[in-house]
């Protein structure tokens, strides 16, 4: 009897492959068959991606161990280490991630992973192999500052930050669109100027989920108010829970966080805005503290995580004067418990170099690095590591955040062009130079990748930057760019 | 203290003990047998010869440690056990499968009290597992085309199939 090694076997069949005898291999001699599946998928698993590529095109018996999820669960740990972008159980290290923070993940991370994706996304990354979508936006008057944010894998949250009596944000995904208007008495013209997705979503085992969005719309000069929208996860359907106004005035808000029944706000005057619901329902959201700061300046940033259910960790990273003329870094930690007491603070400085020998001449001048700078343009934080870009520079400064102090680790060169716009997530930065190239910083595997990028040109100095695992979008006054890895 | 084995076509082996120990399933069955000699109807005698030579070649090598598959694979051989793996390809095979069959530590992988699920994982572990490691070796870097003339592999794809699998690949190929 000839057998073959057949695709559609079933496991029953796979057990009597196992148990065949060499007897009846001799008898049908058939080499790829002589072997079980096990046995092959351990013969693939001292192979790369290539080969395995290849082995793949080999035959339907093929395919099927060489697309093995467990291979390639194996492959791609052994390659990249860990996954990106969420609290996974498949770390090396204990620490807990922050996840990104302008990301949510409607997946949960351990079940049905395909790995093989995961490890065409993590090499189109380190390659650079990215496919880019504009989309153009119609600017007004003034200088808007487009938001974006990623909402699951296809979703796009977008707002122009124009002015305007009835500004809208625009919720995309592959095939619906649909636009959120807030329902607040608007008499002046205002702008969103800060948007925040729940990062923790309802995602787990929810059948009906939906998503929260908190807005917050500000005139030139001071917040207006703040209106909490849901949205349902297919974008389909939307709605505004909760409008809120502020009762003494506030600066507007320049970012924002919001993690399951706590939502955050920083505001151009330096408030820390503490909003909770009490009873997990967005309709009961109510200002709960106010917190601000007399020696902390923007630029800053500030990043949400919840290390348990019972308490949340904010990071803020800002920006402090040095005496007489420059400027340095800092960072405050907060805990909060479910109430919104404060359980532990902490304030973390970068103290620049202390000495240094005048006679000696190696150095031309005093160096501006290392914590000493002219200007800051921006200040950013994944909650393990802080860039810091100084005003008009090719490079960024790259601080890892210690338990007792922060400690400079390496500048983050490469940009031939001032950097305009950088951010962080999750153990990666990408930054934007004024000439439109994007570069890639992987700091846990330590390379670096320049996406040239003829599109990115004029006005980019309103830049922002907001990425996830699978794509990087990237915001100008007149367009949004969204480079894709998947 | 040596021990007899016999093979499928009937060849008797006199195999010291300390040799016997590499092969766990012999180890299993020597406890049960007693003196009688112990019968080994899927392996041949050529077959066996083979592998008794590389269990009297690694009889003072320490048995390879289990770890959980975190260290990384590398494909390399040692010089006698390369010498040893040159073999044709019917040999290859039925090398691994007998030490699959045996559950030959070194010649394949560990099992240990490792379940099968975890089969994967634990086979990391090993330094040692030639055969296989010879077979990835031919594999690597051919094109799917060599890999057919390699094993005679019939190409069961219909060539729409063949050009999708190809495209799907085109990220692998560029760097």
């Amino acid at each position: 009897m000839k057998r073959r090694w057949s695709p559609g076997a079933t496991a029953e069949a796979h057990a009597v492959k196992r148990q065949r005898t060499l007897h009846s291999i001799r008898r049908r001699f058939d080499l790829t068959s002589a072997l079980a599946d096990e046995l092959w998928l351990l013969i693939f698993s001292f192979m790369d991606a290539q080969d395995l590529c290849h082995v793949e095109a080999v035959s339907k018996g093929f395919r099927r161990v060489a697309t093995d999820n467990e291979l390639w669960k194996e492959l791609f740990l052994r390659t990249f280490g860990r996954l990106r972008g969420g609290r996974s159980q498949f770390t090396f290290t204990k620490r807990p991630l922050v996840s990104l923070p302008a990301h949510l993940h409607t997946t949960s991370v351990s079940s049905a992973v395909d790995w093989k994706s995961l490890y065409i996304i993590g090499n189109n990354w380190r390659r650079g192999r990215s496919v880019i979508r504009q989309l153009e936006l119609a600017p007004k008057d003034g200088t808007p500052k487009p938001l974006v944010l990623f909402l699951g894998q296809q979703g796009l949250v977008l707002t122009s930050g124009d002015l305007s009596f009835s500004p809208s944000i625009a919720v995309s995904s592959s095939d619906t669109e649909m636009h959120l208007f807030s329902g607040g008495q608007i008499i002046v013209p205002i702008r969103i100027s800060s948007l925040s997705l729940n990062q923790l979503g309802q995602s787990v085992g929810d059948a009906h989920s939906s998503i929260l969005l908190a807005a917050f719309y500000s005139t030139d000069t001071k917040l207006h108010h703040l209106s909490i929208f849901e949205i349902s996860t297919g974008i389909h359907s939307s709605r505004e829970v909760h409008i809120m106004s502020p009762r003494t005035p506030r600066r507007p808000i320049t970012c924002s966080a919001f993690h399951s029944n706590l939502l955050l706000s920083l505001s151009e005057g330096f408030q820390l805005d503490i909003y909770l619901t009490p009873t997990g329902k967005p309709s009961d959201m109510m200002l709960m503290r106010t917190l601000t700061s007399y020696s902390s300046f923007l630029p800053s940033s500030l990043t949400l995580s919840r290390p348990s259910t019972s308490l949340h960790r904010i990071l803020l990273s800002y920006t402090v004067p040095l005496y007489p003329a420059h400027w340095s870094v800092a960072c405050t930690q907060f805990q909060l418990d479910s109430r919104g007491e404060t359980v532990d603070s902490k304030t973390l400085r970068v103290f620049p170099y202390g000495w240094k020998d005048i006679l000696d001449d190696t150095e031309d001048d005093f160096p501006l690095q290392g914590g000493r700078f002219l200007n800051i343009s921006a200040v950013q934080s994944d909650g393990k590591w802080m860039v810091v870009v100084p005003q008009a520079e090719t490079f960024v400064e790259l601080y890892r955040l210690r338990t007792n102090s922060i400690s400079f680790v390496r500048v983050l060169s490469g940009p031939t062009a001032p950097i305009c716009a950088v951010a962080i997530a999750d153990g990666r930065v990408v930054a934007v130079a004024l000439d439109g190239s994007i570069w890639i910083y992987d700091l846990e595997r330590s390379w670096t990748i320049e996406l040239r990028n003829k599109a990115l040109g004029a006005e980019l100095d309103a830049t922002r930057i907001c990425f996830d695992e699978r794509r990087i979008a990237i915001t100008t006054p007149s367009h949004v760019q969204v480079i894709s890895f998947d | 203290m040596s021990i007899t084995i016999v093979t499928s076509d009937n060849e008797q082996f006199c195999v010291e003990k300390l040799v016997a120990q590499r092969i766990a399933l012999i180890e299993d069955m020597v406890e049960n047998a007693g003196d009688r000699p112990i019968p080994l109807p899927n392996v041949t005698a050529s077959v066996l010869r083979k592998i008794l030579e590389y269990c009297e070649h690694h009889k003072n090598d320490p048995l390879p440690p289990y770890d959980d598959g975190s260290r990384s694979r590398t494909t390399h051989i040692s010089e006698w056990d390369q010498k040893f793996i040159t073999v044709d390809q019917e040999m290859l095979f039925e090398i691994i499968l007998a030490a699959n069959y045996l559950e030959m530590k070194p010649l394949l992988y560990v099992r240990l009290n490792v379940p099968r699920v975890q089969c994967l994982t634990a086979c990391n572990a090993v330094a040692g597992d030639i055969g296989c490691k010879t077979v990835a070796n031919m594999i690597k870097g051919k094109s799917p085309e060599e890999i057919r003339k390699l094993f005679n592999i019939v190409n069961n794809f219909t060539p729409e199939e063949e050009a999708q699998i190809r495209k799907e690949a085109e990220w692998a190929e560029d760097r």
